[in-house]
């Protein structure tokens, strides 16, 4: 498969990273994530929170080792390096689909955030047509318009973390205690829970070739997670200290519940509001997930990406107006999560050997050269 | 005029009978204009023809220079002794009729002297202008009153005078082949982004049309995305916005027959931007910008809240707010929905009416509308109190924005964005404003990004777009503009800071 050469007004600066990634990360996980995490590292969640951030450090330093080696090429363009032609397109569809299935586990969670806190009685599907309209015309403008929605999207909710002032104030300092009892093994545990909710750093994957200024993608992609581990960790310890562990154990969006004590003067129940502007903050997910798959489908099939996107979103409404049910959907998500923990994961270290051998290979190039 | 000389020699029209050159441009041109004006002067034994039309000429000038000219020399005439002999620059050698008659209907007069291989065409246009006065759409408390006029000689004249600047370049181009129009393209060429002048003259250079109205019509004609409801240039009637534009490395275009000029590219903010928020202090003019921002984003938020929370929300409303919201809504038969449709849509009216209308009746009207309309309106029943105050406040916020087209946008936008409100409450609001948000990211003007200093991201930008500092210390252009030099002026020297007492 050819490397890609895009033209220069289609490329993006690599700063952008910083909240590209970080956006396609936080989504609709985050708002169930503190008492997953909880249930089973308990009071020792920030130890899980900050082992799977350091993980996730390594393997985004990892896939950028690999990046870096395959010149200009993306996801698809190496595994057909790597495996050749035939196994490399295999494995470029199976992520397709992975890509797929993240989108879809993004869009059904949301829907169903707002029928419990909303709409009781809106169609799914009529939500998701909704959120897909706006993806198909996000998308259709390519990766600048993709990355500036996650940026203007992110600008226009990260204010919400400053709302959490008012939890943070009736928090009791009881809540954190016992430290360091949880057995390692639930430690761990909650590290693999965790997976969920980072996976989106595949990004990195996809969007590499369009990144303008190729030597700052480590730094920016580092810290791009950084800011994310430090948002979980600092949604958790507020939820771990303001919830009782009880209590905790029992709220399945705990994030949105904790939006429930905001008021102002002028506006009584913030959750409400919090559950529509979350629209916001899971588009990005939505555009860029939903932009990796039409691209990836395109460079391993050579499908116009015009008709990818169409195809998702016909896919994805029929989907969800099948797919409405909570113990279904917990389901997916977690499977979600499992194929997350290999492909998104394990993979890079997987393809690793590959990369080396290839960096090898061209160092003897250079060298008869 | 070179190549119409050698033309001289190809003519197949001249020469000709005085009689005939008439009856030609009367029946070819000008279906027999009663306005179609002809002396023949006889002097020995020639017969000279002069023609014009004769409200477009400066007949003043035409019996002094050359009709006194012609009678008192007793000379034998050809047109190059006329040339020769008159004393005004711009002579035109024409060997076909339908030259000639084009160049009477731009107020030249025609020369001819019978018997002669071509004649002489003088431009002496009578152009009837309003003299620069105040601005009207865009008007100012503070700072610079002139504006434009439908004149592009006092315009280029107003701009030549503010810009003493050598690089001030203005290209001329003719578009409109049923009524052509003379367009410039006035950008300074130190400045301007060469790829910008590229884009602009090849755009104005491809375009067909019939007729150029305005300026506004060039920018619908010239934009990049004619389906968007948000303008993509921008139209002043202001001078020194203009050249404060030009200034940062922007391009202007000037129509004929318009007052107003357009500038590109321009990015979102600039819309909300005045020249008067340079011309008060930085801290005032950050706040004033700021506040217009805020002001637009309320005046298309307030009135979808306000229906999203009444039809399904109720619950965010505060109980004390809830107890005088339920107290005048008591008396109203509608639907949210319809109440707030009702009401904008009274409002618009108003604003509509009081702009067509002349100036003293509308002034009538408005009172009429506001007070008297608004006053029975809530006693019979028809909206609450609460929806009058929201609905006057959006109107009146969206009329702080500087631009016209802008502030209409904006109203407009309100429509759809209460009707989303209506079916879908809060879902139906942030699907509007994502969806909003995705438009605007997809915009360009001129190929550049039209939400510049948001997205592509440059901080420093801001100053220039969103807020103000002072101008001492903002010696950069935006970097968003792409002039050929970012740098204003050099830095002043830096001034050591003192301790308290020393």
């Amino acid at each position: 498969m050819k490397s890609l050469s895009v033209p220069k007004d289609n490329q993006i600066k690599a700063a952008y990273l910083i909240i590209a990634i970080h956006t396609v990360q936080v989504g609709v996980g985050i708002a169930g994530y503190p008492r997953l995490v909880f249930m089973d590292a308990k009071q020792d969640s920030w130890i899980s929170i900050i082992i799977t951030g350091l993980i996730l450090s390594l393997v985004i330093a990892c896939m950028v080792f690999i990046l870096n080696t395959y010149k200009n090429q993306d996801l698809a363009g190496i595994l057909c390096t790597a495996f050749g032609n035939i196994i490399g397109k295999f494995f470029s569809m199976i992520f397709v689909v992975y890509f797929l299935v993240l989108f879809l586990s993004v869009i059904i969670n949301y829907v169903e955030f707002v029928q419990v806190f909303i709409f009781p009685k809106m169609a799914s599907w009529f939500i998701g047509l909704l959120l897909l309209i706006l993806v198909w015309y996000a998308v259709y403008g390519g990766i600048r318009v993709a990355v500036g929605a996650s940026i203007v999207f992110f600008l226009s909710s990260i204010w919400m973390v400053g709302l959490l002032s008012k939890p943070i104030s009736l928090i009791e300092v009881r809540n954190y205690l016992p430290i360091f009892s949880t057995p390692w093994k639930d430690v761990l545990k909650g590290v693999l829970i965790s997976s969920y909710t980072f996976l989106g750093f595949e990004l990195l994957w996809v969007i590499y070739p369009f990144i303008y200024d190729k030597k700052n993608v480590a730094k920016y992609s580092q810290f791009s997670i950084l800011i994310t581990v430090v948002m979980y960790l600092f949604i958790t310890m507020v939820a771990i200290g303001y919830f009782s562990p009880k209590q905790l154990e029992q709220k399945v969006w705990p994030l949105l519940t904790m939006f429930k004590v905001i008021s102002f003067p002028m506006f009584e129940r913030f959750d409400i509001l919090a559950v529509a502007l979350w629209i916001i903050v899971i588009l990005p997910n939505l555009i860029l997930l939903a932009w990796m798959f039409s691209f990836t489908c395109k460079r391993a099939h050579g499908w116009k990406q015009k008709h990818c996107l169409v195809g998702l979103v016909i896919f994805s409404l029929g989907f969800i107006a099948i797919f409405d049910d909570r113990e279904l959907i917990n389901k997916f998500t977690d499977y979600t999560g499992q194929i997350g923990l290999v492909l998104g994961w394990a993979f890079p270290f997987i393809l690793l050997p590959f990369a080396i051998k290839h960096r090898m290979k061209g160092k003897k190039k250079n060298a008869k050269n | 005029m070179k190549r119409k000389a050698k033309k001289t020699s190809k003519s197949s029209y001249f020469p000709c009978t005085l009689e005939q050159l008439e009856k030609d441009l009367k029946d070819g041109f000008f279906n027999s204009t009663p306005d179609f004006s002809k002396k023949t002067i006889e002097q020995n034994g020639q017969r000279i023809g002069v023609f014009f039309i004769h409200y477009m000429v400066e007949k003043d000038q035409i019996y002094k220079f050359v009709l006194d000219k012609i009678q008192s020399e007793n000379i034998q005439w050809d047109t190059k002794l006329l040339d020769n002999e008159i004393p005004i620059n711009n002579a035109k050698f024409r060997t076909e009729c339908e030259e000639i008659g084009k160049d009477i209907l731009r107020g030249s007069v025609c020369i001819y002297v019978e018997g002669d291989s071509d004649c002489i065409t003088y431009g002496f246009p009578n152009i009837l202008e309003r003299t620069p006065s105040k601005a009207e759409t865009e008007s100012l408390v503070f700072g610079p009153k002139i504006a434009f006029t439908e004149s592009l000689r006092s315009n280029m004249n107003i701009i030549h005078w503010r810009m003493d600047n050598s690089s001030l370049t203005s290209e001329k181009f003719i578009i409109g082949n049923e009524i052509p129009t003379e367009v410039r393209l006035v950008y300074l060429k130190d400045l301007a982004n060469e790829e910008n002048v590229n884009e602009m003259r090849k755009r104005l250079k491809n375009l067909e049309t019939d007729d150029v109205l305005e300026s506004s019509v060039l920018t619908q004609y010239i934009e990049d995305n004619s389906y968007s409801i948000f303008p993509q240039m921008y139209v002043t009637e202001l001078p020194d916005r203009l050249c404060y534009e030009l200034k940062e490395g922007k391009l202007s275009v000037l129509v004929d027959k318009s007052p107003s000029a357009v500038i590109a590219p321009i990015n979102f903010f600039s819309f909300f931007e005045s020249t008067e928020d340079l011309y008060t202090r930085w801290n005032m003019g950050s706040f004033i910008r700021l506040m217009r921002l805020v002001a637009m984003f309320l005046s298309v938020t307030l009135t979808p809240l306000y229906v999203a929370a009444l039809t399904f929300h109720y619950e965010i409303v505060p109980t004390a707010l809830l107890v005088s919201l339920g107290h005048s809504r008591s008396r109203v038969p509608f639907p949210p929905l319809l109440e707030a449709l009702i009401l904008e849509f009274l409002i618009e009216l108003i604003r509509e009416a009081g702009a067509r209308l002349p100036t003293k009746v509308g002034q009538t009207m408005g009172i009429v509308g506001g007070i008297v309309i608004g006053q029975a309106i809530v006693q019979a029943g028809f909206t609450s109190n609460i929806l009058i105050i929201i609905v006057a406040l959006s109107a009146l916020a969206s009329f702080t924005v500087p631009s016209y087209l802008m502030g209409s946008a904006i109203r407009i936008l309100r429509f759809p964005l209460i009707i989303m409100a209506g079916l879908w409450g809060f879902l139906g609001i942030f699907f509007s404003f994502s969806f909003l948000i995705i438009h605007v990211l997809k915009q360009k003007s001129l190929k550049r990004p039209y939400f510049a200093p948001i997205y592509p991201f440059r901080p420093k930008d801001l100053d220039n777009s969103i807020v103000r500092i002072p101008f001492l210390k903002s010696n950069y252009r935006a970097y968003s503009n792409m002039a050929k030099k970012t740098k204003r002026f050099n830095e002043p020297p830096n001034t050591k800071k003192k301790d308290i007492e020393e």
